[in-house]
């Protein structure tokens, strides 16, 4: 599984950038980090936070978040 | 005002108006009619876009496989189509869907060539991303079933050293 010096915030960046395109990506998660009152993912369980305000936002940013839900529980659950 | 003037005022009206680029080109290829609208949308005059042609707004990338495609249409009547990136007004690229077809006279000679060019840069956005998301399931899946074959192989070795424990609890 993932080692312990994950980069949280470089995965749900990579992945949401791939599939949106850079500035949708930005403004997508910018939103989702306002919301949860964070400014970097640092964590399996803040990526998974991340990743349910993705979700909320439905569209392709929504999908990106059912993605990463998945990424961060199988890490949570392997640990 | 003429039948014939007014066929002709209804058509430049449909063609000003329609959601497209509207063109003709001549048999030998030359473009010999714009819409103002689409020389207006490239930020030039029709005569300076009839004199031109799309070569200097085209996307050089894309280039080779336009002349291409228009070459064969020209040289078999088959209708014309490519996507090409088009350099609008502002400076900006945007990708288009060109189409053309011949239109023939009594004894089947190309006398014209109508077109269309359709901004397409949305739709294309849209099929990278479903693409580029589709890649990102398929790779989460792999993660995901290499994550559940390491979980299997811990549980089974728990479930062995359990079962030894219980024939030997000493």
């Amino acid at each position: 599984m993932e080692p312990e010096a994950t980069d949280w915030h470089a995965v749900a960046m990579t992945k949401l950038v791939r599939v949106m395109g850079e500035r949708p990506a930005v403004a997508a998660a910018d939103k989702a980090l306002r919301e949860l009152g964070i400014v970097e993912i640092s964590s399996a369980s803040q990526l998974r936070l991340f990743a349910e305000q993705l979700s909320e936002q439905g569209g392709f940013a929504g999908a990106v978040g059912g993605l990463l839900k998945v990424h961060a529980t199988m890490y949570e659950r392997s640990r | 005002m003429s039948i014939e003037d007014e066929k002709t005022g209804r058509f430049q009206f449909l063609a000003e108006n329609l959601p497209v680029q509207v063109w003709s080109a001549t048999p030998d290829g030359a473009i010999d009619y714009v819409t103002e609208q689409t020389a207006r949308y490239f930020g030039l005059t029709v005569d300076e876009l009839i004199d031109q042609g799309w070569k200097n707004v085209v996307h050089e990338e894309d280039l080779p496989l336009a002349v291409e495609r228009w070459t064969h249409s020209l040289s078999t009547g088959e209708p014309y189509a490519v996507e090409f990136r088009l350099k609008m007004g502002s400076g900006v690229y945007a990708w288009h869907l060109a189409q053309a077809v011949a239109q023939h006279d009594d004894a089947g000679n190309i006398v014209h060539w109508l077109g269309t060019n359709t901004n397409i840069d949305e739709q294309r956005e849209i099929r990278r991303r479903i693409q580029a998301l589709l890649d990102e399931v398929g790779a989460q899946a792999k993660e995901t079933e290499k994550a559940l074959n390491a979980l299997r192989a811990e549980n089974e070795s728990l479930r062995q050293q359990l079962a030894e424990r219980q024939r030997d609890p000493r």
